[in-house]
Order: structure tokens, then C-alpha cells, then sequence
């Protein structure tokens, strides 16, 4: 009996000494399976920018608000002392019938043909001068997005002009989107796809269209020149001008919100030789009286 | 007896000198040398004494802001940029702990509370030949701007249809300087009676507001004059731009009550479609003042460093608009916006027209 007990003790313990190795080696082998195992990267939690986004969608001044960079559009060592005053003006377009989703049919309504039309009226006035003191502006270029509405907003504006201003082509660059971040931000606004779409391009339109000109004397040909001055009209949209007042002015553009530019507003910046930045209206609709101040499908003040 | 003897007993005239001034003598008695000494150390400690009051008389160096001006000058705001803070008045409703509840409570003052309206006016073209500031009065260009901007915002006033509806605009505000007070006038003459003119505000008057980038290394002039300036114009900046007083939480609790009781919430404006009612929960400011002091404003109400007010240049009877919602939360409509003067009257100073 004992010998069976111990027998049995002595199986049980060879048994369990046998298991024990078998799981130390079954063990050890996991390990080295394991280490085998290619693993999983550990997931890189992105920088935020506080709580609002990842840092990397956030702009990053080359210097740090509120210094000015002198050389933000790469022409400092090229800037001519009295050399051409560049002057901006950035129009957003009319009134639109919002109603549909493609774009062909995101047309003027019947309100924003008549705000082109008084934008047109303006910038003909400033083309024409009233006299020595408040001579003509020298307008040379009108650029527009590739978006229907901008188009026909230029379109009407362009038949108050001469013709000797030159009609760009449409450019897509120019087209609405989403630029920069939003602070504060505005949850109910899902902008994170639009985001990475359009605010690469929009920055990308803004280094093509603004800089200073290291022009001596204006090289532009047509009746109307200036030696030392040159007016270019870009149509485009609300977004799109708001970012770059930001950007011409070395402010922080996730404040583009913080702004609202009514339908058919002049944006004004000006451009020194020097690279010096100055803007002299945004959103101005005074032109248009109170009976056609929209933003969007508001209308008037109030809301 | 030797020489030294001598002298050392003090019997000789060197002796007495010595003696009288020896070095070994007791101090307590102080020798010439001693006294001498005690002289020179007073002396010393004079001098002493002067160079540390004149170290204090001289203004230990201020630390530049990168070799521009003095960094105690430098606009430090509350969060860094661009980081909106939402508590910029100090009027934020204290939290209850709760999220849910008080995004709801939110919303609702953002639908019942009053938004304020502030429409900064530069004043017109204007003598600038003269010092005194009673001289310095709007020329006729600068009253024909004023006219007409006037005429501009007692449009708004009337309002046109119920789509464009009129805008309620409680009182007109000036500063204390003669070519605002002008414009103002002229202004107050196109609108209605019931606008109230409020009294000249020196808070308002034009100044330096705070250093401009870019810039060049400023002189000790302008720093004086930046800290005078600063001060008045922040302080007029805290009392006009502030979001209107937000209705209670009891009032919320109350409506919420009210409106899951009935759903009958017809107004009665259906009886009266004719005349045009402004919408109270919108209140209008107009306050006629200085181009330095409205960009400043301008950049402080959006949070922006406010050194940037020189990058903007703001016409003569330009409006300047911008609203405060209930919730604090701010947006500018219009900056420079001159578009009712049409280009025959639009000037910067004596800058006129565009081509400059």
C-alpha cells in the first residue's frame, strides 16, 4: 500500500515535476515565440495644441506672435527702396442660391446679381478718378476662383470695366474650403476632412497671389498704369479672404472665424516695396446700402 | 642719548610729530594718521555712500523686447496665442459642475440674451495744421463725410423690410477731442431724437496705445507716451466692450418649464406686419472716435496681439463693426468700411484717394 501510495505520490510528483517543466519549457518557447513575433509599434500619440487639435494642423509662424518676418514672401534681399506699391482687393461674391450641392447650379439669386452689380459700379468709379486729388486707380488684373458663383460675380463686375483689365482664367486654387483651424472652436462644424483637402491648397494660393513687387518702375501695359502703384481684383469667397487677411497681416489664422465678410465685401490690403503690409478695409459693403448686406441667407444686421 | 632715543621719549620736534602721529599710538586718541586715516575712511565711505544713492538714482537697464522697446510694454495676454479665452470680460457664467447642463444653459442665452453691437466711426478729415485741439476741426470734406455717414446710419436705423429690419441704436458716444465731438454732431443730426448723446469721454481721445510691429527700436519719448497711453486706452477698452448681462439660470429653468407646458408661442407680430419693430434682443453702440484707439480696440476684441494695430489703416468716417454675442463670444463685420463715401470722399488724413 505504501508502496502503491508512494508510488502514486511519487507519479504525482514526477507528474506535476513533468507538467512544471513541460509549461517552463512551453513557456520558454512562447517567450522566444514571442520575441520572434514581430510586435506592434507603440501608437505615436500626436502633439495637441492644448485641447483643440493636433499641433501639426496648426499654422507655424516662422517667428513667434507678435514678431513681423520681414522676409514672409522670400523677396526681402530683392526689395527695391521707392519701388511698386501692390495693392489687393479681395472680393467676396454675391448672394448664392444654396439650395443644391454641385456647384453649377450654386448660382447667383436675383439679390447677388445686384450686389455684383454695385460692386462693379464701385470699382469703376476708382478705375475712372474723380480728379487730380483722387486720381484713378491703376487696375490692372481680375482673378477669380473656379466656382460658379465667383464666376458670375466677376463676370457682372467685369462688364462695368474697360477691357483693357485682363480676365484671368478661372483659378481653382482660389475655390472655398476650409483653410486653417478654428479657434475658438466650433464643434458642429466637421471640418477635419476639408481641412487636410483645402488648407495646404488655400496656403498655396496665398503664397502664389501675395507678395511684394521688386519691380523698380510697374511693368504693366495698359491705359490706365501708374508708375509706383498696381491694382489687382481677386473674386473669390469668404473663407478664402478671411485666411488671408490673417496671413498678409502675420496673424494667427485659426482667428479666420472671428471675422465675418459679407457677400460682395471689399477686402483691401496693400503691399509696400518694402514688404511692409497694410489693410485698409475688410468686409466693406457700404457701397451697397442696407438693402442689399447679406451674409449669405442673412440679411441685414439682425441677426 | 641716540636721535632714536630721543624719539622714541619724544623729545624731539620729529619725536613729538611722531609721537602725536605714531603709528603705535592709541587709536582711541587718534593720531594725524589715525585721523588721517579716519578721514580718508570717511572720506571713502562719502564717496561710497554717493556712488551707491547715484547707482540708485539710475535706472537699472530695462530688458528690450528683442532690442525694440521695453518688455514690460509687450501686450501679455491672458492665454497665449491663438488660444481664445473665454472668460475676456470677466463675465462668464460660473460653471455648475455640470457639462451637459451648462451647454444647454448655453445655448439658450445664445438665443435669449441680447447682443451688442458696437460700431467704432474714425472721425472726418480733419486741420491738422493747428496744435491746440480746439483749432483742429473737421474741414469740409471731413463734414461732408460725416453727413453722409450720418445719412448711412440712420438707414440702418430705419430699417427697410422685415428681412432687413431696423437696427436699434440706443446712444451715440464720442471722445473729448473737437474733431470727434464734430462728427458726432453732424452724425446725431441725421438720426432720430430717441438715439441718446452721451457726454465727451476723454477715455476715448486719441493716443499710442502700445508699441506697433514692426517697428524700429523706439526712443525714451515714446515709451512715456506708450505708457500713458497704454493705460487710458485699455482702461476704455474694459469699460465699453464687455457681453450684455446674460438672463439667470432661474429665468432658463423657468422658460424650459414654460415651454414643455404648451407649445403655443405665437407672437403677435402677424397683427402688426406694417410697421417695422426692432428686434430687442440686439442693441446698437455708436461710438465716434480716433484711428489708433479703434484699431487697438479692434485687435483686442479679437484677441489678437494688439502690436498689429498699425497694420491696419482705417479712413476717415470709416465704420468699424462688431458684434458681442450673449455668450461672449465676438466677430468683426466690417474694418475700414468706407464704402458710403464713395471715392470723391475718401481720405486718410490728408492721404486722398488710394494711390498712396
Amino acid at each position: 500500500m505504501f508502496s502503491q501510495t508512494r508510488n502514486i505520490f511519487s507519479q504525482q510528483r514526477i507528474l506535476a515535476a513533468t507538467s512544471t517543466a513541460a509549461c517552463l519549457v512551453f513557456n520558454n518557447r512562447y517567450t522566444r515565440c514571442k520575441e520572434k513575433e514581430p510586435q506592434p509599434s507603440p501608437v505615436k500619440k500626436e502633439e495637441m495644441f492644448f485641447d483643440y487639435c493636433p499641433k501639426s494642423q496648426m499654422h507655424q509662424p516662422n517667428l513667434p506672435y507678435p514678431a513681423w518676418d520681414n522676409d514672409w514672401d522670400g523677396k526681402e534681399s530683392q526689395k527695391v527702396k521707392g519701388g511698386v506699391t501692390k495693392h489687393y482687393i479681395l472680393i467676396r461674391h454675391g448672394q448664392y442660391d444654396e439650395t443644391f450641392k454641385q456647384d453649377e447650379k450654386r448660382k447667383l439669386t436675383a439679390l447677388g446679381r445686384r450686389q455684383a452689380d454695385l460692386t462693379g459700379e464701385r470699382i469703376k468709379e476708382m478705375m475712372q478718378g474723380i480728379d487730380p486729388l483722387f486720381k484713378a486707380m491703376p487696375v490692372a488684373t481680375l482673378f477669380v476662383s473656379n466656382m460658379t458663383r465667383a464666376k458670375e460675380t466677376a463676370e457682372i463686375i467685369a462688364s462695368h470695366l474697360p477691357d483693357y483689365v485682363e480676365r484671368a482664367d478661372p483659378d481653382p486654387l482660389l475655390n472655398e474650403g476650409i483653410p486653417a483651424q478654428i479657434i475658438p472652436s466650433r464643434p458642429e462644424l466637421d471640418i477635419e476632412d476639408d481641412l487636410k483637402k483645402n488648407g495646404p491648397r488655400i496656403e498655396e494660393a496665398f503664397q502664389k497671389y501675395f507678395s511684394r513687387s521688386t519691380d523698380e518702375v510697374s511693368t504693366k501695359d495698359h491705359p490706365n498704369r501708374h508708375d509706383k502703384h498696381e491694382v489687382e481684383i481677386i473674386v473669390c469667397h469668404g473663407n478664402v479672404i478671411r485666411y488671408f487677411f490673417c496671413r498678409a497681416l502675420q496673424l494667427p489664422p485659426e482667428a479666420w472665424l472671428r471675422m465675418s465678410t459679407y457677400n460682395c465685401s471689399l477686402t483691401y490690403i496693400v503691399v509696400r516695396p518694402n514688404g511692409k503690409v497694410s489693410a485698409r478695409m475688410m468686409g466693406d459693403i457700404g457701397h451697397l446700402g442696407y438693402e442689399h448686406s447679406t451674409f449669405s441667407m442673412n440679411h441685414g444686421f439682425v441677426p | 642719548m641716540s636721535y632714536l632715543q630721543r624719539i622714541l621719549r619724544g623729545s624731539s620736534p620729529i619725536a613729538a610729530y611722531a609721537v602725536a602721529h605714531s603709528w603705535n599710538d592709541n587709536k582711541q586718541h587718534g593720531s594725524f594718521f589715525q585721523q588721517r586715516l579716519t578721514a580718508c575712511d570717511a572720506k571713502k565711505d562719502a564717496i561710497d555712500a554717493k556712488k551707491e544713492e547715484e547707482v540708485e538714482e539710475v535706472k537699472p537697464k530695462e530688458e528690450l523686447f528683442h532690442g525694440l522697446f521695453p518688455k514690460r510694454q509687450l501686450w501679455k495676454p491672458r492665454l497665449e496665442y491663438p488660444l481664445w479665452d473665454s472668460n475676456w470680460d470677466n463675465k462668464k457664467p460660473e460653471s455648475t459642475g455640470d457639462r451637459r447642463k451648462d451647454h444647454e444653459y448655453n445655448r439658450w442665452v445664445r438665443k435669449n440674451g441680447v447682443t451688442r453691437h458696437i460700431i467704432l466711426v474714425r472721425h472726418g478729415q480733419y486741420d491738422e495744421t493747428h496744435k491746440e485741439d480746439e483749432k483742429r476741426i473737421l474741414t469740409p470734406l471731413g463734414r461732408k463725410q460725416a453727413e453722409l455717414t450720418g445719412k448711412r446710419i440712420n438707414e440702418m436705423i430705419q430699417g427697410i423690410n422685415k428681412d432687413f429690419g431696423p437696427c436699434n441704436v440706443k446712444v451715440v458716444r464720442v471722445s473729448a477731442l473737437a474733431r470727434a465731438i464734430e462728427t458726432a454732431d453732424i452724425i446725431a443730426k441725421e438720426l432720430p431724437d430717441s438715439v441718446e448723446r452721451i457726454d465727451p469721454d476723454p477715455l476715448l481721445n486719441e493716443g499710442r496705445p502700445c508699441h506697433t510691429i514692426p517697428c524700429g527700436r523706439v526712443g525714451e519719448s515714446t515709451i512715456k507716451k506708450t505708457d500713458e497711453g497704454h493705460a487710458r486706452i485699455e482702461e476704455a477698452f474694459q469699460k465699453y466692450f464687455y457681453r450684455a448681462d446674460a438672463p439667470s439660470r432661474k429665468e432658463f429653468e423657468e422658460d424650459k418649464a414654460k415651454d414643455s407646458d404648451s407649445d403655443e408661442n405665437e407672437s403677435d407680430d402677424s397683427k402688426e406686419e406694417d410697421k417695422l419693430v426692432p428686434d430687442p434682443h440686439h442693441e446698437f453702440e455708436i461710438i465716434v472716435c480716433h484711428a489708433n484707439v479703434i484699431r487697438y480696440f479692434m485687435c483686442r476684441a479679437l484677441q489678437l496681439p494688439p502690436e498689429a494695430w498699425l497694420r491696419m489703416c482705417t479712413f476717415n468716417c470709416s465704420l468699424n463693426y462688431l458684434t458681442i454675442r450673449p455668450t461672449g463670444s465676438v466677430s468683426v463685420r466690417m474694418l475700414g468700411d468706407i464704402g458710403h463715401l464713395g471715392y470723391e470722399h475718401s481720405t486718410f488724413s490728408m492721404h486722398h484717394g488710394f494711390n498712396w
